[in-house]
Order: structure tokens, then sequence, then C-alpha cells
């Protein structure tokens, strides 16, 4: 039984950071590129932030009721700041020097993006990425409320029949999933970093 | 789709989960942030300590806030402090983490001309280095304050009232006003909050750190 | 190649045939919780062991999905209960029960007439709200029913789902209290998911539980008896489609075989063992049909 649970747990969170990634570099681009917009963009993911998960999946519910579904939204909006943010600041923070050069070579904006800007800009992507991540490992527990599953069952059912061993293998396997992600995606960052 | 009627009726109830939830939230980040200050400091004057025991500490943020509380009430009680000790702990480490780097990361030269003016290391900390980080470890309080305007929902969990009240009950009798009721109040309270610390921050900071963001 | 692939095609179709269910099977509706699972799958024991009938019990499902499926006439046997079946799946309110008449009846009355659909007999116990209180506590008081109970309920503190506390609704605390004449030392809102560590670690007194929780038996708690008849009556009994005999002769007899066999402490049992000790359901259901001579 715990094993289907683990494998849920993951299910949610993967999709989740699939979305998450998709959408932030997407919007991240977005800000880079219409710099009027910078603030609006931050403002909003600020607020899917600010607003405690368990009432965001709560609101979500009433759309899309009690289902994975709503979690992996939930997830998604609530971790897309770290990926928006730090896509557009690693896009900003490109050396000048370089945009000035793929410019004069003659290089069309979208190309530049995509052959230039994001690959320099990666590295602190990457480190948004784990940031959510590691996070959502966390928020997916409540997604027991709304009907996703996930080690939340494992760990209210252990807290509601007292049962100690559920609560302590359900706890001790979000520890160790957000640790190990945490360390390799922590691995791949400094050698991303390093490469630099 | 917005049910009036039942803000009116439930009004009196809300202000109080508002001040409660406010009373946690100010209280708790206040202790967290101390704590995380003294620790930070302890820290970096030894960098092998804190090379483990931020990580171990991070460890501790991952405990789900359930087992947490319900561990804590058990030998605790259901009473306010219950909810204060928890908030307080986890409010610590966002704050660590932000102090420990900004402390650290002042220029050595600076603590070097400090040391050349024959100022004692007590007279280096409060006039030196805990200004050069102030703006890192207000970023970590702010951090801090809104993390902890999400948790806070927990006392609710033990009956201690807060804006969780509300939420809890809408998710479990299917109200989606009730929901709405506690997560707008939180948004707005963690929203708000957030841009005094900002204020609090360009105040703070001495003039020639101060960048436009 | 082409061969191939007609051949594939055709044991594709051939087998997604089969695993249609049988136009004859009776479909069982499960639920959500211990004690669903387990008299959902007692009936499927019971079914298959005196009868040839196919027979199936479904995925988890919500009692909201579970009693519109049973109202289209797609699903075919369910557990239930007495009072949810007239309140949410009727739509009446108990102050409608004509005088005289049990619950039970009316509401077999009316599921009879306007939806096709009929209770078999009374299980023999209530998954009802029920007052409870440590052995320990109840030994000291000497409480055996809620009366018992008011008459001390200063010295208690209560707490309970957040839910009861609620202003609207008739089975609440407010009207609870009113109606026992109770005053407890203090009340307090509780997550469900911690209601039972807190009566154990002695946070407090008093608790409302689900009659058959299997938690009860965990916790040693005492239920008090509701002398005065305050919380309504939840008796279980199984809800089949009215012509189901018609199709399946002999299925009432069968299903009516468990008639009576039931009360709250040995329901409380069976639910501990699925929903504490983690056993699986299907396990539990035939155990207990084993020891009552009903299965071989």
């Amino acid at each position: 039984m715990k094993i289907e649970h683990v494998i849920q747990h993951l299910y949610l969170v993967l999709m989740a950071a699939f979305f998450t990634i998709v959408f932030g570099i997407l919007f991240g681009i977005l800000a880079y590129m219409f710099p009027k917009l910078r603030r609006y963009v931050i403002f909003v993911f600020d607020l899917f932030q600010t607003i405690p998960t368990l009432a965001t999946l709560g609101l979500l519910m009433v759309i899309f009721g009690a289902s994975p579904t709503t979690v992996i939204v939930g997830l998604t909006l609530y971790n897309l700041l770290p990926v928006v943010r730090n896509t557009m600041v690693g896009l900003i923070d490109v050396s000048p020097a370089i945009k000035e050069a793929a410019e004069g070579m003659g290089m069309p904006k979208l190309i530049k993006l995509i052959k230039v800007e994001l690959p320099l800009a990666f590295p602190l992507i990457f480190a948004g990425m784990r940031i959510s991540i590691v996070n959502s490992i966390g928020s997916a527990v409540m997604g027991f409320f709304v009907g996703g599953g996930g080690l939340g069952y494992v760990l209210y059912r252990g807290i509601r029949t007292m049962n100690f061993r559920f609560i302590a293998e359900g706890t001790l396997t979000l520890m160790a999933m957000a640790i190990l992600v945490d360390v390799i995606m922590n691995y791949y960052e400094e050698k991303l970093t390093l490469k630099k | 789709m917005f049910d009036l009627d039942m803000w009116i009726r439930y009004l009196p109830r809300l202000i109080n989960a508002i001040m409660t939830h406010f009373m946690y939230v100010i209280v708790s980040v206040s202790i967290g942030s101390i704590i995380a200050i003294v620790l930070a400091i302890l820290l970096s004057r030894s960098k092998k300590m804190a090379k483990y025991l931020i990580p171990i500490l991070g460890i501790f943020q991952t405990i789900p806030g359930i087992v947490f509380i319900g561990v804590l009430f058990i030998y605790i009680g259901m009473t306010p402090y219950t909810v204060i000790i928890a908030l307080s702990i986890y409010a610590i480490l966002p704050v660590l983490k932000n102090a420990y780097t900004g402390i650290i990361n002042v220029d050595e030269s600076l603590i070097e001309a400090g040391r050349g003016c024959g100022m004692n290391q007590w007279i280096i900390l409060f006039r030196i280095e805990l200004p050069m980080a102030i703006n890192s470890i207000i970023t970590g309080i702010r951090m801090s304050t809104i993390y902890t305007v999400s948790w806070a929902v927990l006392a609710a969990m033990i009956g201690q009232g807060g804006l969780g009240e509300f939420i809890y009950i809408g998710i479990n009798s299917n109200m989606k006003q009730f929901i709405v009721m506690g997560s707008i109040p939180a948004a707005l309270m963690a929203i708000g909050l957030g841009m005094l610390i900002d204020k609090l921050q360009t105040i703070l900071t001495p003039r020639g750190l101060r960048r436009e963001t | 190649m082409k061969k191939i692939i007609i051949l594939l095609l055709l044991s594709i179709i051939t087998l997604s045939g089969c695993a249609k269910n049988n136009e004859n099977t009776i479909i069982i509706a499960n639920g959500d919780f211990g004690e669903m699972y387990i008299f959902s799958h007692m009936a499927e024991i019971l079914i298959k062991e005196y009868t040839d009938y196919d027979v199936k019990v479904t995925d988890n499902m919500s009692t909201s999905l579970a009693q519109s499926e049973i109202k289209a006439g797609r699903m075919h046997v369910r557990l239930s209960y007495d009072g949810t079946m007239l309140a949410t799946f009727l739509n009446r309110d108990v102050s409608e029960i004509p005088n005289g008449m049990s619950l039970f009846d009316y509401a077999n009355e009316i599921a009879n007439e306007e939806y096709n659909v009929k209770l078999l007999n009374k299980l023999g116990f209530e998954n009802t709200y029920a007052v409870a209180v440590r052995r320990s506590t109840a030994e000291k008081y000497n409480l055996k029913t809620i009366s018992d109970l008011s008459k001390v309920s200063s010295e208690l503190r209560f707490s309970t789902e957040d839910t009861f506390f609620n202003e609207d609704g008739t089975v609440r605390f407010i009207p609870f209290t009113n109606f026992y004449n109770i005053n407890f030392k203090s009340s307090t809102p509780i997550s469900t998911d911690l209601k039972y560590i807190g009566m154990e670690s002695e946070q407090f007194d008093v608790t409302l539980a689900f009659g058959t929780d299997g938690m009860i038996l965990k916790t040693d708690l005492v239920l008090l008896e509701d002398d005065k008849k305050f919380f309504p009556e939840y008796n279980a009994t199984y809800v089949i489609q009215a012509d189901l005999e018609e199709k399946y002769p002999g299925i009432e007899e069968v299903l009516n075989k468990v008639t009576g066999l039931f009360n709250q402490e040995n329901t409380i049992a069976l639910n501990y063992r699925v929903d504490v000790l983690d056993e699986d359901p299907y396990t539990v259901a035939y155990e207990f049909l084993k020891e009552q001579n009903l299965v071989k």
C-alpha cells in the first residue's frame, strides 16, 4: 500500500514540475521581452504564493473537483514564482556585450533568445526549478485533502489512527525525497554554474 | 457566487480570526527572527558548524506542519502557546539562511578596517557586520513572514483560531464561501506585511547600500 | 505482416469485449471508508456463495456518486443507512415522518414509491453520532447515558470536529447542549485527524464519535447512551433496486442472511481491523461470515 502512495506522490510532483517549468520559462521570457509587464507578472505569481496552499487547493477543488488535477494545478500555480523570476532575471543578467554581439551578427530576436540567451541563463533557471520542485514535495502532502492521494494519505491516516509506523514512514519518505532531489539538483546546479 | 449575506453574518468571527492570525504571525516571526539572528551570528564565527547545522535545520522544515503540531500538542496542550512554539521554529530557517549569508558576505576589508581602528568584536558586530547584512536579514524576515501567514492556518487544527478556521470548515463542509473568507484576508495580510517590510528595508538600509530594485 | 495486424486487432477487440461487464452482473456500489468496503465485500461473498449470479464490487466511490448510479439503475446494491437515505437520497427532513411511523419504514416507503429502490432488513447497528469518554472517566463519574454526563459536564472539557460547531443545522453543538442541559467546562474544535490523539493524551474528556469508528476500540472509549434521543437514527441496511428480486430470484433472502447479526461492538471490531490494523476488507468480511457459519 505504501509504494502506491509514494508513486502517486511522485506523479503529482513530477506533473506539477513539468507544467511549472513550461509555463514558468514562458512567463519568464514574456516578462523579459516586455519590460512594462514585469511588475505585473511578478505581482501575480507572488500572489499565488501568498495565498495559503490549502486555500488555493480548496478554491481549485470547487472548479476541478476532488482529484489529482486540482493538486497539480495548485502545485503549479504555487511554485511558478521561483522559475518565472529566475528566468526573467537570468535573461536580464546575460552580459550586454554578448547580446550586442548576437544582434550584430544579424540574429533575429527569437533565435538570439533560443540559441544564446536561454542557454546562458539556464543555471539560474535551474536554480529556480530546484526551489520549486523541492517545495512542491512538501506541499503535495496537502493534496490528500482534495482527492490527490499521495504521501498525505499515509501521513493523515497515520495521525488519525495513531499509527506511528505510518507517521514515521510517511515523514521519513517525504524528508528523504526532499533531501535527495535537493542534493541531486544542487550537484547539477553547481556543475552548470562552474561551466559559466 | 459572492455571498454578501454570509460575509456580514460571519464578520465578527472573521475579524476575530484575522486578529488572532495576525498575532500568531507577528509573535512567531519576531521570536523566530531573534533566534535566527543570534544563531547566524554564532555560526558566522564557526563556518564549519554552519555547514552541518543549517542543512539539519533545513530538514526540520520538511516535517509536515500537522505532524509537528500533532506531536507538540500532546505534550503542551491545546493552547495558543503550542501554535506559537511550532510557528516560531518554522520561522527560524528562512531568516537564518539569509542572515548567515549576509553576515559572512560582509567585505573582509571593512572588518579589517574596524579592527585597525581598535574596535572590539562586539562593536564590529553591531556597527559593521549587522548593518551591512541588514538587507539580507530583512529579506529573510520578509520570506519568513509570508510563509508564516500560510502556516498559521495550522492553528485551527487544534482549535486555536486564526483564518485556518474558515478554510478548514470550508473544505470539510464543502462551503466555498468559507474558503474564500479565509483565503482573501490571508492573502491581503501577506501582501500588506510584505509591503510594510519592503518599506522598512528601505528605511533601515544604510544609504550607501540602497539598491534600485 | 498484414495477417499479424488483423490478428492483433481481432484479439484486442475480443479481449476488450471480455473485459466489459456481462449484462447480467450484479453491481455493488462501493463506498469510501472502511465500513463500506467491508459490507460491500460481505454482500459480494454471500452472492458468490449462495447463487450462481455474477457479481462485482466497484472501485471506491463517493456517496453522492454511488447514490446517483443507483438512482439511474446502473448499480444495484449498496450499504447505506436509513437516516442518510432520508436526508440525502430522498431529500426529506426528519420532521416529515408521519407520527407513529419509524424513520426506517418511512424511508423505505418513499424510496419504493419514488425511486424504485428498497431497503432490506436492518443489519443491527447504527452509525450515528455517539458521545464518547475515556473508560477511566466513565468509571470515575459512573457514566452510562448522556443524561448522566450532563450532571457532571461542568467538570469536563469537550472537543470534536469544527463542523459540529457550525451555526446552521439541527445536529449541532448549541442545540445539543440545550437539549441535554449541558454546560461543559470548555469546548474547542479540533481537526478530525487529531481527535483521538487528543482523547488519548487527555487534552479533553468528551468527544463525539461516529458510532462504529474502529478508533473507539483502539482508544478504549465508552459510548454513552443517547437516552433522550437527540441524535438521528442511522440504521445500517442494504439498499437494492426494488425489482432486483425479479431479475435475480432469491437475492433478497441471500442478502438478508446477515440481518441482525451485528451490533455496535462487533461492527466496531470489524472496522478496527480495516481502519486501524490496515487489514484487507475482503478478508475481514470473509472471516466474519466464516465465524457465523455462513461460508465454508
